[in-house]
């Protein structure tokens, strides 16, 4: 970068760090929950109106029907074995989460950063509005940024440990980046969102599968119902 | 949260050639679904009745081959490109058009604000579309849908459903197509469904002509394959393929939730769904049954007046007009008045298709409306001979009337009767042909078909909103119904993707087509060989009955008259002999 464009560069930063000052100045709040252009917070169910057969029970093993799996994520594919009980947890990883039949509670946690708790697996995802997030070891459901990509939102996530994109084995990678995106709609009296997810892995996968999924505004909770997944041996 | 209701973000363009993204129900959408694969449908009992008689061999049939996926189950199939048109002037968007690959679907969202059709517009495969901008993403709304499929094993999607669909454009190169469609026939709460796109600036959509051909010779006419109740030969092959519990097969609500897992078998939903607001909008008929006259070009010179009792045709031109059936008694004032907003030429024509009062009602005063052409002799024996239009019907409608304890003012008659030739004219420049249908829905049926317009005026033989009528007491029959439906058949020609071309106007309901009349034949075939299949079994009247023949149509025409039909069919196939007629598909194997 040549010194004007650097010049350029910090100019711009600085008069838009103004700007925001002025901003919050002004009583004008700039946290992301005022921002929002949407409205998840609420319990939500899904609704499992596609891949019925891969969703909601455990499909037969080598069955990844529809996934772009490269030579290697069908060989591992392979390796799964069966086992009676609670689904693994390996299956409740951020990049398959969102297509289990279960529901969600969306809220807050403050101002800057939502939580996503789920009844089936026990899981809770957080996101957080913050464009320089520090390293996080890899997890479960891994790092979440989010922003508002026009009225949705954005969620980028990656620090993921390996695991599954389906109940039987269908694999995805620690390299593993998933980005989703939330949309509200509102249709015949229903509340709904649904979430685009694609899941970018150069391991396991020839090329990005991309899923969406719909849930519906619930009126309460009166039929979340918690069930743990297996934790695996090791990973 | 507190979120604006539209944020003020640009509208997002969803021009392209997209890329369809198969990595949901690929087995579905590609090569197909399975035979009895309903799991996670919405359906009620009636369309899991109507799917399980499906025989997929129905897609053999000539009138079945071409037809499109319908807009509600296109976005899950195919790639498609999508264009804007601008008004040329002002530049405003006018309206999203797109085209699909397979069979050629083309599609129009309208962008400009303009309101639905009336009720009795007729409907398409893709329905009427507009669109509204919620922020940066598009909302559409479909309606006038014809008959179709939420999934194309056979689940039936009705003509009466709402397609609210959402246009989301995430980041610059995906799309993703939320559809919900409510059915108040077939569904028991919205269905939800996505399909993903790829932007691809390299992609081709390419032409995809369909040619009917025959697929099978040695059909009989009228052939409908289909399964008669519990005869399915498939009904579990595909849950016992896949290790599945025929009750989650089977679909319904209760399987689209989580609840269902590890739940009793066939319990009910414990999810407390929101009742929805049902689709009304696109009902036909709503209008006329206010008792408004709707008054709807059909094409060429051929128009539709709607009544509250039921259809009037009027075809106008310079020779004057020709009315086909005249509305109830004391309507005719009232449609003289409308036809007298299309022109002022004479009326010169008032054909009668059967003598039911909800048809000729409004003879009296629309056939002393008019004027008929006279001269020689009767011009000058005769001091009124060019007085009041000329009315034809078969001659059976004339003794129908003679017949009546109190018939209409002898005026009002349709006294230029024909007997067995089709009477034919040439009136406004095209040949009018009026033709009999023996014993269907009565004695004294006629169609009239204009053929320079292309258009059918078909009487109650055929009606979108309502079972027939088989007055089997005055020479009706369900076997002259079905005949009188597949000469329409014979006679008309769609234009493309078995829909428009010849325009087909029932004595009830929307502006039709080919299409719409294939769905009733098909309906009136199958419900037909039931009744004919337990008479034979010698089941009673209440016995066939209580087998619900009509189960699966009773949402769209009412159980109430569902059962009056099976009395009347009944009667009939009693009266003619229950031998008559088509093949199941059980029959032909």
């Amino acid at each position: 970068m040549s010194g004007r464009s650097y010049r350029i560069v910090v100019l711009a930063a600085a008069v838009a760090l103004l700007a925001a000052r002025a901003a919050v100045a002004q009583g004008e709040p700039n946290d992301a929950r005022s921002r929002a252009p949407l409205d998840l917070e609420g319990i939500w169910v899904s609704v499992v109106t596609e891949d019925w057969r891969w969703r909601m029970v455990t499909p037969a093993k080598g069955d990844y029907a529809s996934v772009p799996l490269n030579a290697a994520g069908q060989a591992a594919a392979s390796e799964w074995e069966p086992v009676d009980g609670e689904p693994s947890c390996l299956a409740f990883g951020a990049p398959a989460l969102m297509r289990m039949p279960m529901h969600v509670r969306i809220r807050w946690a403050d101002e800057n950063t939502l939580e996503l708790r789920t009844d089936r697996g026990r899981q809770t995802r957080i996101f957080r509005f913050d464009s320089n997030p520090p390293p996080a070891a890899p997890s479960r459901q891994g790092r979440s940024v989010a922003t508002f990509d026009g009225t949705a939102l954005k969620v980028v996530t990656d620090s993921l440990l390996p695991g599954w994109l389906r109940t039987n084995g269908v694999p995805y990678s620690d390299a593993t980046r998933v980005t989703e995106y939330y949309n509200t709609h509102e249709a015949f009296g229903r509340e709904g969102f649904t979430v685009t997810t694609i899941v970018h892995d150069p391991v396991y996968l020839q090329t990005d599968f991309v899923t969406s999924t719909t849930f519906w505004k619930v009126a309460d909770d009166g039929d979340w119902q918690e069930t743990p997944c297996r934790e695996p041996a090791s990973q | 949260m507190s979120a604006a209701a539209f944020p003020a973000v640009a509208e997002r363009d969803i021009s392209g050639t997209w890329r369809a993204l198969y990595h949901e129900d690929f087995p579905e959408r590609v090569p197909g679904p399975s035979l009895v694969e309903y799991y996670g449908l919405p359906i009620n009992e009636a369309a899991r009745a109507r799917g399980l008689a499906w025989d997929a061999s129905i897609l053999s049939l000539p009138e079945h081959q071409c037809r499109p996926h319908p807009a509600d189950y296109g976005s899950r199939h195919s790639n498609v490109r999508i264009w804007a048109e601008f008004h040329p002037e002002t530049q405003q968007l006018v309206a999203y058009r797109s085209r699909r690959e397979w069979q050629a679907v083309e599609r129009t969202i309208w962008m400009d604000g303009r309101p639905h059709p009336p009720p009795n517009a007729p409907h398409t495969w893709q329905g009427f579309s507009t669109g509204e901008w919620e922020g940066d993403k598009l909302k559409v709304t479909t309606t006038h849908l014809k008959h179709g499929y939420v999934r194309r094993n056979g689940l039936p999607r009705s003509d009466r459903a709402m397609l609210v669909e959402y246009f989301y454009r995430n980041g610059l190169d995906h799309l993703t197509i939320v559809r919900i469609v409510d059915d108040p026939v077939y569904l028991t709460e919205p269905l939800v469904a996505t399909s993903d796109y790829r932007l691809d600036l390299e992609l081709r959509i390419d032409a995809y002509p369909c040619d009917i051909v025959e697929e099978v010779v040695g059909l009989p006419p009228g052939y409908v394959p289909h399964h008669l109740p519990g005869q399915n030969p498939a009904i579990d092959d595909f849950a016992t393929t896949y290790g599945l519990p025929l009750e989650a097969v089977l679909g319904g609500a209760v399987t689209m939730y989580p609840t269902f897992l590890g739940g009793e078998p066939g319990a009910l939903p414990r999810v407390r769904t929101i009742e929805p607001v049902r689709a009304a909008g696109a009902v036909a008929g709503a209008a006329a049954e206010a008792g408004a006259l709707e008054i709807l070009p059909v094409q060429g010179g051929v128009y539709l007046i709607a009544g509250p009792t039921s259809n009037a045709v009027v075809q106008v031109g310079a020779d004057g007009v020709l009315v086909v059936d005249t509305h109830g008694a004391g309507g005719g004032d009232a449609l003289v008045a409308a036809i007298r907003t299309l022109t002022d030429a004479p009326i010169r024509y008032v054909v009668n298709t059967h003598a039911h009062p909800d048809h000729i009602g409004g003879n009296l005063e629309v056939i002393a409306a008019g004027q008929s052409v006279a001269g020689g002799n009767v011009a000058r024996a005769v001091s009124d001979a060019g007085q009041g239009a000329k009315g034809i019907a078969h001659e059976n409608v004339l003794l129908r009337l003679e017949s009546l304890e109190s018939p209409p003012p002898y005026r009002a008659w349709p006294t230029d009767f024909f007997v067995e030739r089709p009477k034919d004219l040439f009136f406004n420049g095209e040949a009018v042909r009026v033709i009999h249908q023996p014993a269907a829905h009565t004695d004294g049926d006629s169609i009239v078909h204009f053929r320079g317009s292309d258009v059918i005026a078909t009487g109650d033989v055929f009606s979108t909103v309502r079972y027939p009528v088989i007055d089997v007491e005055h020479g009706g029959s369900i076997d002259g119904i079905i005949d009188s439906l597949n000469r329409l058949l014979e006679i008309a020609v769609p234009r493309d993707r078995q829909e428009g071309g010849t325009m087909i106007v029932p004595g009830h309901g929307r502006i039709a087509d080919e299409a719409d009349v294939v769905e009733y034949r098909d309906m009136l075939t199958i419900i037909r060989d039931r009744i004919r299949h337990l008479i034979a079994q010698g089941y009673t009247l209440e016995q066939v009955k209580a087998e619900r023949p009509t189960l699966d149509y009773d949402p769209l025409y009412g159980a109430a008259e569902g059962e009056r039909l099976v009395e009347a069919v009944y009667a009939s196939l009693a009266a003619g002999g229950a031998d008559r007629g088509g093949l199941t598909s059980r029959d032909r194997r």
